[in-house]
């Protein structure tokens, strides 16, 4: 025992014991601890039991013992909290009516802004990749005024020599189409570049294996992408294995190098990158063909202006036009590429930034129309809990207390939706994907950054949603709700802030609806478009002129003659392209005249007219089956007047490059281009080119036309990769993929909106119904019919309705308009589309209104009036 | 019942407060199924238990005397009240039902 005196528990347990312990079990717990020491003295030895004690006490360390935990039980806020969750959910589980609408409102309409703002985000994030991407630019020209994306190759070299703030550059040069040929792998492959050996200093590609600095150094080096390594090799690591192209003319090339792919969010898609060293010094530094596309990186705050202005002065030198004006160099910053520019010769079918801006403020009015259904609810609602209110300021709430109250139970309800949300994009990810080719990221456990706008949402959501109802219930003064219930003069007629937010509902839903009729009857219309040539009844095959060697064009003619021959198959044709796909711009000149123009010129042989069923308004088609014949002209009514004005053209002479030929005839204007353009000056020359093969076909026997091609194409070229054909319908409804997918997305918000709306009318039509309940029974009583009821009930809804047509119909005139401005060939906004939008609404509304006040009036007057 | 389940520790917790009439705390229970058990316990963990135990109503506890090792600090004392004992009681009728219907194991 005298041993056990001099034993003390260490201090520091027991200072972190006092730190945390609630003095609730402070005495108790340090009094247990101190025993069990002894205890432990005793059976387990001074040293053991000094240890132990420490553990005894992190041990005891509990959340009820903690004294935050005591703390907080005492603490207003908590208690008030704590209330405000039970009340929610009383209140919720009283009304499920109101309480499902409000979420559904809230979830719906936040998830459909998200979607949109992670799609606008999308978007407008392109290109951010690179090596600081706002100092990268491409370097494009204009011609007159129309802006050319690729430039002369001389001009990247150019560049990188005559000016310190152009740091690092590269030049992208497309290769033709070509096969690539591994063992018994050979494959069609369209997206590859020859590139500068700066290229990796620009494009931060990831490395898979290979060394970037080296991997162009070889003259015969091929870069692939990952995806292209499997399809070959099997797998990504394939440095040093050897493959055959199309282009290469026999010599085998060299892997060097495996990259990951490059990420869909950029203009620049390739597959494989060779050296543009391959080419000599002077192709690589002339300044004749524009096919190159440059880019480079400036140092910070380089003066663009100027080196425009010295490359302006190289370009006048080079193409002979001092002064003239018709040639301007620019710098466009990589990261609007995308969405801003549509140059002549891009690269990718760019998006159109105003289409993201239009979705992303349809989202946003979405989410109006549920904010303003959860603010018109909440407030309705709230008029049931007058009571509740006039009670608590009795007993001394304060009004802060009552708004924080309030505020609480909405917060409640928007983080509930918030939930709800999530879970719906998780859901929607695979639809949205099909739908628009895109893999956004949308699943929040993925990608958690979009918790950062969905709670900025919510915070901004609570500011202007939860305040206005959080005030004006708080409003109440409690003698007169206590005393007389809430005056009905408040509650059954809608106040002047609730039919406001209602006319802007309806506001916005019908220019909606109008916005996605006009639309609609848009696209519909360019769709069924008479196009001025046969694009339904036609197949194109792409065929590039490569060497004669194991290429499609080296067994071209027996190809075509067995083609020809095919059971459903009318008569094919070359040119140099086809309808729906770039034609090129050239100089053509009338001999005799000054100056050239420049105007889209069209190879083409003599079935070309024929094939494709222009109409030749003038003169005659090129001369049939005439190898030797001399060099020919046709062009179009536009190409007609800009070249010869009012006169005649047939039997004129222009030139076109080297060849001067006779004008033979005049087709009508066709559209070659998408309906956003004007149809252009377009001239058609009889030198014949193996670019594209159109077939055209009977539609009823598409299938052996079909078969035909494949089979001849296995015939015919065992070697080669089977041959790709195309509907050229297909090629046209491409060029309007941005638009049909707008028209897809703004139906589905439309008709969204159109269910929020009319859910928001159907919750404030039930509830008002209600308040009335007993002056519909005592109107029953005395002798109302049903038409009466209805007219009293939905009277209201009416007259808001046609006070938002007066608003929404010149919105959406001018709306429409200003989307329309962006075809060549529009559709008029008639009256039709006006009128079929507002009654659509207005049957809709006065529906669910009818509906609620049929039921209210429909129930026996006595349920109503027998328990007063 | 939500909330009156007993758990087997809460249950020898419980058994042994009775056992312990007037001196059950903290420390002499965790003695004591020290003793009886034979199995280690830790002071935290009984009056975790203890705690549980008093919020279901099945005991209560009020701040008895001091002793010497405690340093003159009091002790909080738990007597077993009438739902305890007949949560005690349910539990152990449930288990003899089930004995008594258990077929004469063999297990060779």
């Amino acid at each position: 025992m005298s041993k056990m005196k001099n034993v003390r528990p260490p201090k520091w347990p027991d200072r972190l014991l006092s730190w945390y312990c609630s003095d609730r079990y402070f005495e108790e717990v340090q009094g247990d601890l101190h025993e069990w020491f002894y205890h432990r003295v005793a059976t387990q030895g001074v040293s053991r039991a000094r240890l132990m004690y420490g553990i005894d006490v992190l041990r005891y360390f509990r959340s009820f013992r903690l004294k935050s935990n005591e703390k907080l039980s005492q603490n207003s806020n908590y208690i008030s909290m704590k209330q405000i969750l039970k009340l929610t959910y009383r209140n919720l589980k009283k009304d499920p009516l109101s309480a499902f609408l409000r979420i559904l409102n809230l979830t719906v309409g936040i998830g459909i802004f998200l979607l949109t703002f992670i799609y606008a985000r999308y978007e407008l994030n392109y290109d951010s990749y690179h090596d600081e991407p706002q100092n990268v630019y491409r370097i494009g020209h204009s011609l007159r005024t129309e802006p050319w994306a690729a430039t002369p190759m001389g001009l990247g070299q150019y560049a990188l020599d005559n000016f310190a703030e152009v740091e690092s550059m590269t030049r992208f040069f497309r290769v033709s189409n070509t096969w690539i040929k591994y063992e018994d792998n050979i494959f069609m492959e369209k997206r590859g570049f020859f590139v500068d050996d700066g290229v990796f200093d620009l494009f931060k590609v990831k490395i898979i294996s290979g060394d970037l600095d080296k991997a162009l150094n070889p003259i015969n080096a091929i870069i692939l992408t990952e995806t292209l390594a499997i399809k070959y090799f099997g797998r990504t690591d394939a440095i040093g294995e050897l493959v055959e192209l199309e282009t290469d003319r026999g010599r085998p090339r060299q892997v060097t190098a495996v990259i990951e792919d490059i990420p869909e969010q950029s203009h620049l898609q390739f597959d494989f990158l060779l050296p543009i060293k391959v080419f000599g010094d002077r192709f690589r530094n002339a300044w004749r063909n524009w096919a190159t596309y440059t880019y480079v990186r400036v140092k910070d705050g380089a003066d663009l202006e100027n080196m425009s202005k010295i490359l302006l002065n190289e370009y006048e030198e080079r193409y002979n036009a001092q002064g003239s004006g018709n040639l301007q160099p620019f710098f466009t910053p990589i990261q609007k590429i995308h969405l801003h520019t549509n140059h002549e010769k891009e690269l990718a079918d760019n998006g159109n930034v105003s289409y993201v801006y239009i979705l992303l403020s349809v989202g946003a009015f979405v989410l109006l129309i549920s904010s303003i259904n959860f603010v018109n609810l909440s407030v309705v609602k709230g008029f049931d809990r007058s009571k509740e209110v006039g009670l608590r300021k009795t007993v001394g709430a304060s009004r802060t207390q009552l708004t924080i109250q309030f505020l609480g139970e909405n917060l409640l309800l928007l983080g509930l939706s918030g939930l709800f949300c999530l879970l719906l994009l998780v859901i929607a990810t695979p639809v949205f994907g099909n739908f628009s080719g895109l893999s956004l990221p949308l699943n929040v456990l993925e990608s958690p950054e979009i918790l950062i706008p969905l709670i900025l949402v919510i915070f901004l959501l609570l500011l202007i949603c939860g305040v206005y109802p959080a005030m004006s219930l708080s409003k109440f003064k409690p003698v007169q709700v206590l005393k007389t219930g809430m005056s009905h003069l408040r509650t059954s007629k809608l106040g002047l802030v609730r039919r406001g937010l209602i006319i802007i509902q309806f506001v916005i839903s019908i220019v909606l609806v109008v916005s996605s009729f006009v639309i609609y009857n848009q696209l519909t219309h360019i769709q069924e478009q008479n196009l001025g040539f046969e694009k339904d009844q036609i197949i194109s095959i792409p065929v590039e002129s490569g060497p004669l060697n194991d290429s499609f064009s080296s067994k071209f003619d027996v190809f075509n003659d067995a083609l020809l021959r095919v059971t459903g198959v009318k008569s094919t044709t070359v040119s140099s392209s086809v309808p729906g796909t770039r034609i090129m711009v050239e100089g053509v000149q009338e001999i005799g005249a000054e100056d050239a123009v420049t105007t889209r010129i069209l190879l083409a042989d003599d079935d070309f007219v024929n094939t494709y069923g222009l109409e030749i308004i003038n003169g005659k088609d090129f001369i049939k089956n005439a190898p030797d014949a001399p060099i020919e002209y046709i062009l179009n009514e536009s190409a007609a007047n800009f070249i010869f004005q009012d006169r005649n053209p047939v039997n004129e002479m222009i030139r076109w490059s080297r060849d001067t030929g006779k004008v033979v005839g005049v087709v009508k204007d066709f559209n070659f281009q998408s309906l956003h353009h004007e149809v252009e000056p377009l001239v058609i020359s009889s030198r014949g080119r193996n670019s594209w093969l159109s077939v055209r076909f009977e539609p009823a026997s598409v299938e052996s036309v079909r078969d035909g091609i494949e089979r001849l194409s296995r015939d015919i070229y065992p070697d080669l990769p089977p041959i790709e054909y195309e509907f050229l319908s297909d090629r046209f409804e491409n060029l309007y993929l941005a638009e049909s997918r707008l028209r897809s997305l703004v139906w589905f918000f439309c008709i969204v909106s159109i269910v929020l709306t009319v859910s928001g009318i159907f919750g404030m039509a039930t509830y008002m119904a209600k308040q009335r309940i007993k002056e519909i029974a005592i109107r029953k009583v005395l002798g109302s019919d049903l038409s009466n009821l209805l007219n009293l009930l939905s009277r209201d809804f009416l007259v808001l309705l046609s006070l938002a047509l007066l608003i929404a119909i010149p919105a959406g005139v001018w709306l429409s308009n200003w989307w329309l401005r962006g075809f060549a060939d529009k559709i008029s906004v008639g009256a039709g589309v006006f009128i079929v939008s507002s009654l659509s609404i207005i049957v809709l509304v006065v529906a669910s209104a009818s509906y609620v006040t049929y039921r209210a009036a429909s129930m026996n007057p006595v349920d109503a009036l027998k328990n007063d | 019942m939500k909330g009156t389940h007993l758990g087997e520790l809460e249950e020898l917790v419980l058994l042994t407060t009775a056992l312990l009439d007037g001196n059950a705390y903290t420390v002499t229970i965790a003695k004591e199924i020290q003793v009886q058990s034979d199995r280690s316990i830790t002071l935290s963990t009984v009056h975790t238990s203890l705690h549980r135990l008093e919020k279901k109503g099945f005991v209560e506890s009020y701040v008895g005397g001091t002793t010497k090792e405690r340093g003159g600090r009091r002790k909080r004392l738990y007597r077993i009240l009438k739902a305890g004992y007949q949560a005690l009681e349910q539990s152990r009728e449930l288990r003899n039902r089930i004995w008594e219907q258990l077929p004469k194991p063999s297990f060779e």
